[in-house]
């Protein structure tokens, strides 16, 4: 509490006034007020050793959607690849079917569907640092609006008082 | 202050909830204090306290506004205000200080003489009731300087307003109210004849 700024030389006939402003002023919470605060909010705290709350912030949730939706895209590709070799693959004692594929080799179709279910995991964190550099922007821009917004709340209030005066007089 | 203020930041941030309760404590009667004299109506105060401090707990982990953490507490809750009384499309309306829980009204003489408690009680309502005399922007100065209990510094963060701006404004706010003070003084001794 900074009561007496270097900034500021009060006239010597304003300063009884600020003394006693200074002791008039002060307020107590009605009483129970912080105990009711507490109940409202003390389950919004981070469990202890948990870190932080991550609340209301678009990164850690993009990234984790993204990762879910990689992992559910690379288990779907394995299973078409599975599902795809099973249809087309050889008896992998006789070879007799198809007659492209050996005991112990992979099809085309699964080669495939696995180097783009891996280029999906490498494309992941990509992804999440687009994300991060969205998440960014959005917050500078949250920034700006609120700069922007108190600016206008500065000037309404100037308006406010301008009005109020013009009036009196 | 400030600076004992950031170890109990910290401490809140992690899940420490003595830390939380010692912050709210130590704020929540300046943040209900300024806006329940800027707003006069107690339940919206309080439901503005309670707002601002679940916005602080759900931010908490992201404030790093190293040594700013008043002037950060009052814009969330002067902006909260703000939004309220204009969403309600009302004026502020001068808190009826008869009414006014004693404890919200400052001057808080602890001295156990009722005589000294009710002259201090009656000098605290005549500086309320001249301060709800002013304009919106000089009863949020003088209610961020006196109830807040802030420094120009974290008025003129608080408002987003440059320092000299706050200055002059507040220095123009106390004039008033002094003009105010003595226009009503003269008009008691005119009233009583002396």
């Amino acid at each position: 509490m900074n009561r007496h700024d270097e900034q500021f030389e009060l006239d010597a006939e304003l300063r009884d006034l600020d003394t006693e402003l200074s002791r008039a002023m002060p307020a107590k919470a009605p009483s129970g007020l912080s105990e009711r605060i507490f109940a409202a909010t003390a389950h919004e705290l981070p469990a202890p050793g948990e870190g932080p709350a991550v609340v209301g912030r678009i990164g850690p949730c993009w990234q984790r959607w993204v990762g879910f939706a990689a992992a559910a895209g690379i288990s779907l590709a394995l299973t078409v690849a599975i599902w795809l070799g099973a249809q087309t693959g050889t008896d992998p004692g006789t070879g007799a079917s198809g007659g492209a594929v050996t005991a112990g080799e992979l099809t085309d179709t699964e080669l495939t569907h696995i180097a783009l279910a891996l280029d999906a995991e490498d494309s992941q964190p990509a992804l999440s640092e687009e994300l991060d550099d969205l998440e960014a922007d959005l917050e500078a821009l949250a920034t700006v609006w609120g700069d922007q917004s108190n600016t206008a709340n500065t000037l309404y209030d100037d308006l406010s008082n301008l009005e109020s005066q013009l009036r009196q007089f | 202050m400030e600076p004992l203020i950031e170890p109990t930041l910290r401490a809140a941030a992690t899940g420490d909830q003595e830390a939380w309760r010692r912050l709210i404590e130590a704020y929540s009667g300046r943040v209900f204090g300024v806006v329940f004299r800027q707003c006069g109506d107690r339940e919206l105060a309080e439901e503005i306290t309670q707002a601002t401090f679940v916005k602080v707990v759900r931010t908490l982990d992201s404030y790093q506004e190293q040594g700013r953490f008043e002037s950060w507490l009052f814009r969330i809750a002067t902006n909260r205000l703000r939004d309220e009384m204009r969403r309600r499309k009302r004026q502020a309306t001068p808190t009826d200080f008869a009414a006014a829980p004693p404890e919200t009204l400052g001057w808080t003489d602890d001295s156990e003489q009722p005589a000294r408690q009710l002259e201090a009680r009656e000098q605290a309502s005549r500086l309320h009731a001249a301060i709800a005399t002013l304009g919106e922007a000089d009863r949020e100065i003088i209610h961020l300087r006196y109830t807040a209990e802030l420094g120009f510094k974290e008025i003129a963060e608080t408002l987003d307003q440059p320092l000299g701006t706050v200055l002059a404004r507040g220095h123009r706010a106390l004039k008033k109210l002094k003009a105010v003070l003595e226009a009503e003084q003269a008009d008691g001794s005119r009233a009583t004849g002396t």
